[in-house]
């Protein structure tokens, strides 16, 4: 029996998985890519970023500075030998990509435009007006089209990762279509399936953001790095989690609160609405606690005021936004200022890769939000993870590739094996007992205790309570029973698999997050307010074992820039 | 390129024959609508049937002519008229409208330097020229 | 507290391994007043039954995927509030003109595979090394194509044309759309290698201008108008190189 075979596999068709496909096919001629995306790639959730790409665009501004920003935003877990060249390299790709038809905003004169945006000292964000994930994927995928080495595999779900004498050789995955798992053959794999942003209750993640990857690297004993850092995005629409994007306040707009006070003189005067996230979110918490906030329905919220930009900045730089809280809460921003809350919005840590995106697991590679190649360290700069995506999605592709050229393919027989056996335990897991649990019950339960134990605040004892919970969540997901027993576009089967994929996602999440006794970055501890350089300058590695992960350490790399108290 | 495999079984829903009318139950009032300027087409071919043959009974004398122009004055033949005029003033209004088209959003196909000449310059233009057209022709027929 | 209003939603119900052809199942479902249509559907997922199929995932209306007919109208339904239905029976069914898969989820190859027909890429004789830095564009320029670029691939367009309802071979509004945004983009020189595809007889000419595409499309994208551009700049190119055959140009 034929299976498919690849030299190079994405597991995931957004921004880096795109992006690598084509940086994979360009490494040398002959290439043979195969691309699975449980969801057509366009749909992907690079989709849905707003604000804008970060590179090193003008004279006013350098290599070192957006190092700098990218590092002390970091709170200084990033990684600095990664920093220094991401920041370099990030400036070709944006230009790739603009020959590649993104239409980026432009000056008068013709070159592409920036603003200013959190954490960054000087404007260089690139952007088409406020939807330029949405452009950078379209530009992506409809570039990918012209590339006859890419195969697609649309609405194809990888259930696992092969791995044959210590190397990955291929994935198992479920097309979603006809219900049939099948084994993909392939020399190399690249993990580009995002974040698991869905795993709390409040997000602006879409639904497909369930840590899929993550969880298929942690499964066969790739570590998770860095997992405890969950970046909240300090604007996001009470009720829905609709992202607000920071462009809103890089184009000027004020945080208020309920005393009509731009608060966050209080906290970062030096930047105030273009302080990073995790700080932002932060005061929000504090401005609560002091009873400056407005309460609504889905809780409470402070304004975000764009009344003094006018309709024409507003129409021509963030018409998205207008558009989107006209639909979705009946306000204009134009005569009206717009609720927001702090919202999870971004995960710092993942798949465990070196600097060119390469895991400790021979053959697998993993970039974009799905990675954890220490950029980010403990927060993340806004506009940089678009970046990110074309930056490391490219050197993962390319290492990939090479990867491949100097490889042979597994043997296919035990793989169809394989396929079989995978089909077999699905079918009993989920249709073979009659299970009372339901998915959706389990994953409200995951969401609730998540936002109460690892939310924007930690302490010991609710993280534990969190580690336990979960814990138990996993033994009620043993006795799931789905309503859906067939095969054709069964979406309860993949609801059920992509919540196997989050409990182990939150599991590694929450037991790293209870190990870190430090405040860092978006990585907040009542209880261990203080940074601490002496124990935790380190990034933290979660191993999936029987019990409970195994938590382990690795040095951060720094270069040329020593860790300060980070104030802005 | 997508892997041509596994397709399963799907369902295509037949067309209705009455689908300008009713889309599932519920009135698209703008699919009517193009349908009746589809339809416009039939009452000016019938028109210019008409038209043709009286030119033609020009050639056969002054009296055959007389007596078909006689009656034409009848009732259903003056019903028809309007529905024709009515018909033929929808199509060309609406036909005109569609200049407009060729200028909205950004670009234009007629510009003046760089700026894009507003649509509504378009069609004032389109609906004159129509409006000016039909009183010389009405002018030339009434006069001579 | 109030009594808990509820609103009945009526689901087309397709599934190919037990039946030839669709049915209806209503469901009653909690009215909350800030749902969407979608919200609603997930509910029904979740907590009153879980074989119901459909697609959707960033439920802010930019990836695409949850385009259904709501009563007999094509729509993103992450986008249409369910207090604009209420409190009257709703009827939610697939996109029209596509096959369906499974109940809510339609076939979309046909439109994937024209959409690549069009080459929606940028085309260039010559590429300019990255090295050189970007291509300029000014602001105007960019506004040529900026309203072809925002199709976000939703399908709705195609639901709502009676041309591709009742002749496929139609490339069809978004296809067309797209197209045309790279023949006005001023990085681009494929427009020639487009004009076989898009200025056919299943192109621009097979649209008798319905116009429903763009009254439908939620990106304001007016496919209608880049068919109707089209066939403009095409009738008066075919003129110019009747009349001026040397002049021909690229």
């Amino acid at each position: 029996m034929n299976i498919p075979k690849h030299d190079v596999l994405l597991v995931g068709g957004g921004g880096a998985g795109l992006r690598a496909a084509i940086a994979a096919s360009e490494t040398y001629r002959g290439a043979d890519i195969g691309v699975v995306s449980k969801v057509y790639p366009m749909r992907s959730h690079t989709v849905s970023a707003e604000g804008g790409t970060a590179a090193v665009m003008r004279e006013d501004d350098n290599l070192d500075l957006h190092a700098y920003d990218t590092i002390k935003g970091s709170d200084y877990l990033g990684d600095q030998d990664v920093v220094e060249a991401f920041v370099k390299e990030a400036v070709d790709e944006v230009i790739q990509l603009e020959h590649w038809g993104c239409p980026w905003s432009r000056d008068e004169d013709g070159r592409v435009s920036v603003r200013a945006f959190g954490g960054m000292s000087v404007k260089r964000t690139l952007y088409a007006a406020d939807k330029t994930g949405f452009h950078m994927l379209h530009a992506l995928f409809q570039t990918s089209l012209k590339y006859d080495a890419i195969t697609r595999y649309d609405e194809w779900f990888v259930t696992s990762l092969l791995v044959e004498d210590g190397r990955v050789c291929g994935v198992t995955a479920l097309n979603i279509r006809s219900g049939n798992i099948h084994a993909i053959s392939a020399k190399s794999v690249i993990i580009c399936t995002g974040g698991a942003g869905k795993i709390f209750p409040f997000t602006t993640n879409a639904a497909i953001k369930n840590g899929d990857g993550m969880a298929l690297a942690y499964r066969i004993g790739c570590p998770l790095k860095d997992l405890e850092f969950v970046q909240y995005h300090p604007t996001g629409l009470p009720g829905t989690g609709i992202l607000m994007t920071e462009a809103s306040r890089g184009e000027g707009g004020h945080l208020v609160n309920s005393k009509g006070e731009r608060y966050l003189s209080e906290y970062v005067p030096g930047k105030m609405e273009l302080g990073p996230r995790d700080i932002l979110s932060r005061s929000f918490i504090h401005e609560q606690r002091q009873g400056n906030v407005f309460e609504g329905p889905d809780g409470s919220y402070v304004h975000l005021d764009l009344r003094h930009l006018g309709e024409k900045v507003i129409d021509e730089k963030l018409p998205f936004v207008r558009e989107l809280t006209r639909n979705y809460v009946g306000i204009d921003p134009v005569i009206e200022p717009i609720p927001v809350r702090p919202v999870v919005h971004y995960c710092m840590g993942g798949v465990h890769t070196d600097i060119h995106g390469a895991t400790p697991i021979s053959g697998l590679y993993a970039a974009g939000e799905a990675a954890c190649v220490s950029l980010n360290g403990a927060n993340r700069l806004g506009s940089n993870s678009l970046t990110e995506c074309l930056v490391f999605g490219a050197r993962a592709g390319q290492v990939a590739a090479q990867h491949a050229a100097d490889t042979d393919f597994a043997d296919s027989a035990s793989m169809v094996k394989m396929a079989q056996d995978e089909q077999k335990r699905i079918e009993t897991q989920f249709f073979g007992n009659n299970g009372k649990e339901r998915v959706a019950n389990i994953r409200d339960d995951l969401r609730q205790t998540m936002e109460e134990g690892a939310g924007i605040f930690r302490t010991e004892d609710a993280l534990k309570t969190t580690c336990d919970t979960i814990r138990t969540l996993k033994e009620r997901y043993e006795n799931i029973g789905i309503d859906d027993h067939s095969r054709v576009f069964n979406t309860d089967l993949v609801n059920a698999l992509e919540l196997g994929y989050m409990l182990d996602v939150a599991e590694g999440l929450a037991h790293s997050a209870l190990l870190r006794r430090e405040s860092r970055g978006s990585h907040a501890r009542s209880d261990y307010e203080e940074r601490d350089d002496e124990n935790f300058l380190k990034h933290s590695l979660a191993y999936q074992t029987d019990g409970d992960p195994r938590i382990e350490y690795m040095p951060v790399t720094l270069t040329r820039w020593e860790p300060e108290e980070r104030t802005y | 390129m997508m892997l041509d495999s596994e397709t399963t079984k799907t369902y295509t829903r037949p067309i209705s024959k009455a689908w300008w009318l009713r889309d599932r139950g519920h009135f698209n009032r703008r699919y009517f609508m193009f349908l009746l300027r589809e339809l416009t087409s039939v009452f000016v071919a019938l028109y210019v049937v008409i038209f043709t043959y009286e030119i033609f009974l020009l050639t056969k004398g002054p009296d055959a002519h007389a007596a078909f122009q006689e009656s034409l004055r009848s009732g259903p033949f003056i019903v028809f008229f309007v529905i024709a005029l009515l018909f033929a003033l929808y199509h060309s209004w609406t036909w005109l409208g569609l200049t407009t088209k060729m200028q909205a959003a950004g670009r234009g196909l007629v510009k003046i330097g760089t700026k894009t000449l507003p649509p509504i310059f378009i069609a004032l233009g389109s609906y004159g020229a129509w409006i000016v057209a039909t009183c010389v022709i009405a002018y030339l027929f009434l006069t001579l | 507290m109030s009594d808990l209003r509820t609103i009945k939603i009526t689901v087309l119900r397709y599934r190919p391994e037990e039946e030839d052809e669709p049915t209806e199942q209503t469901y009653e479902v909690e009215f909350r007043d800030d749902w969407v249509v979608l919200d609603a559907l997930n509910h029904i997922k979740d907590h009153i039954d879980g074989t119901l199929s459909f697609r959707w995932s960033c439920r802010m209306g930019v990836c695409g995927s949850c385009g259904m007919m709501v009563n007999g109208e094509p729509k993103l339904t992450c986008a249409a509030m369910l207090r604009d239905y209420y409190p009257n029976e709703m009827h939610v069914e697939p996109l029209v003109n596509f096959p369906i898969v499974r109940d809510l989820v339609t076939d979309m190859t046909d439109f994937m595979d024209k959409l690549k027909a069009v080459k929606p890429w940028i085309i260039r004789e010559e590429e300019k090394p990255v090295s050189e830095g970007e291509y300029l564009q000014t602001p105007d320029q960019l506004k040529d194509y900026k309203q072809f670029s925002q199709c976000i691939n939703c399908m709705l367009c195609y639901a709502a044309c009676p041309v591709y309802g009742l002749e496929h071979d139609f490339v069809g509004p978004a296809a067309i759309a797209l197209g045309h945004r790279y023949n006005l983009d001023s990085r681009d020189e494929g427009n020639q290698q487009r004009q076989h595809v898009i200025a056919s007889k299943e192109g621009i000419w097979e649209c008798t201008y319905v116009g429903e595409c763009s009254v439908v499309c939620p990106k304001h994208v007016d496919p209608a108008e880049a068919i109707q551009q089209t066939k403009v700049a095409t009738t008066t190119n075919r003129l110019k190189s009747l009349v001026m055959p040397w002049g021909n140009k690229k």
